[in-house]
């Protein structure tokens, strides 16, 4: 969306005009449902995280500065909103198990059913990978490579200094890559 | 002499977040290294998986808009709602007591009958506060 037409829709919101929060909510609710659906690790406590960080947004929509940019500013809302979840144990971090409700498999239809199934083969490796890493590690990696944000905005996201989200990122690279390979040594004897 | 690369350096040129000079230093660095090569291309694999798959609950279909309007708007219903009553009920009742028309039966009997309905009143909006604190389904969508 557009910065001057949030601008704009969040001024009219700030004067007491609910209606022209929906634009806001329904513009933002799908990249929202990816971050708190890999944070919260289940479609239930991803949509109540979602719920209560745009009531908690709309609240402070007074604070808001307007010559930042909103995305940032909500996904750190979200952010917050999950981890107090999981501590204040309203909610259990759980991965759901992929079956036939949950679609991790691939953006890219092409290719042919083989190549479909490879994709979603290692979609699902990547879920499990994600679940075995820790929370701070899975955030980060989720605002850069589901949300693809700059490191400015993770940094603003996550009250980080710049300088740390490339090491953090690396680590937690380094650890989905070890849990990868872990999976696979497990899969391995298994089979 | 050439500065060694750092996982920072990695990252920041996997994410394309390094400046152009810089950058080329570091290609430069990249072709003589099998170890960098290496390890740029697992990254980049990682890479690749993420950007295939979507992360996203198929059965989420139905938009959280109706219960986030429901909550910003009702508040502000209720807000209203009190600071009316409020004003209204203060209002008449000042009218009321300083009247000299009226006599003293009819006053108290009158403020006893409103007293008496905002109790029952109040009470009734208490309990069904309670009941919805602790009720298990409230979150169940119809």
């Amino acid at each position: 969306m557009q910065s001057d037409l949030e601008r704009e829709l969040i001024r009219k919101c700030r004067a007491g005009n609910a209606r022209f929060y929906e634009p806001l909510v329904r513009a933002y609710e799908p990249s929202g449902m990816r971050l708190a659906f890999v944070l919260m690790g289940n479609t239930d406590d991803a949509q109540d995280a979602l719920q209560e960080a745009f009531i908690k947004t709309y609240q402070s929509l007074h604070q808001f500065d307007l010559d930042q940019s909103f995305s940032p500013w909500f996904f750190q809302i979200l952010r917050n909103q999950c981890r107090d979840m999981l501590r204040g144990r309203k909610a259990e971090f759980k991965f759901e198990k992929l079956d036939q409700r949950f679609d991790l498999c691939s953006t890219d239809s092409e290719g042919g059913p083989e190549r479909i199934l490879e994709r979603k083969a290692a979609a699902e490796k990547l879920w499990r990978g994600l679940e075995q890493i820790s929370e701070e590690h899975r955030e980060i990696l989720v605002l850069k490579e589901i949300q693809d944000f700059h490191y400015t905005e993770i940094a603003s996201i996550l009250d980080i200094p710049e300088g740390t989200v490339a090491s953090r990122l690396y680590h937690a690279r380094r650890a989905l890559r070890e849990a990868l390979l872990d999976t696979r040594v497990e899969d391995q004897k298994n089979s | 002499m050439k500065k060694p690369i750092s996982k920072e350096d990695l990252m920041r040129y996997l994410d394309g977040e390094m400046p152009p000079d810089e950058c080329d230093e570091f290609n430069e660095q990249l072709k003589h290294s099998t170890e960098l090569q290496r390890e740029l291309a697992i990254y980049k694999t990682l890479r690749a998986d993420f950007q295939d798959s979507t992360f996203y609950p198929v059965n989420y279909t139905r938009s959280v808009w109706d219960q986030v309007n429901a909550k910003v708007t009702r508040r502000v219903g209720w807000i209203l709602l009190i600071v009316a009553s409020i004003i209204l009920t203060t209002g008449s009742a000042y009218v009321f007591f300083t009247d000299l028309g009226e006599s003293n039966w009819e006053k108290w009997g009158t403020a006893m009958l409103w007293i008496g309905l905002l109790t029952l009143l109040a009470s009734v909006i208490w309990d069904r506060y309670k009941e919805s604190r602790n009720d298990p389904y409230k979150d169940v969508q119809r």
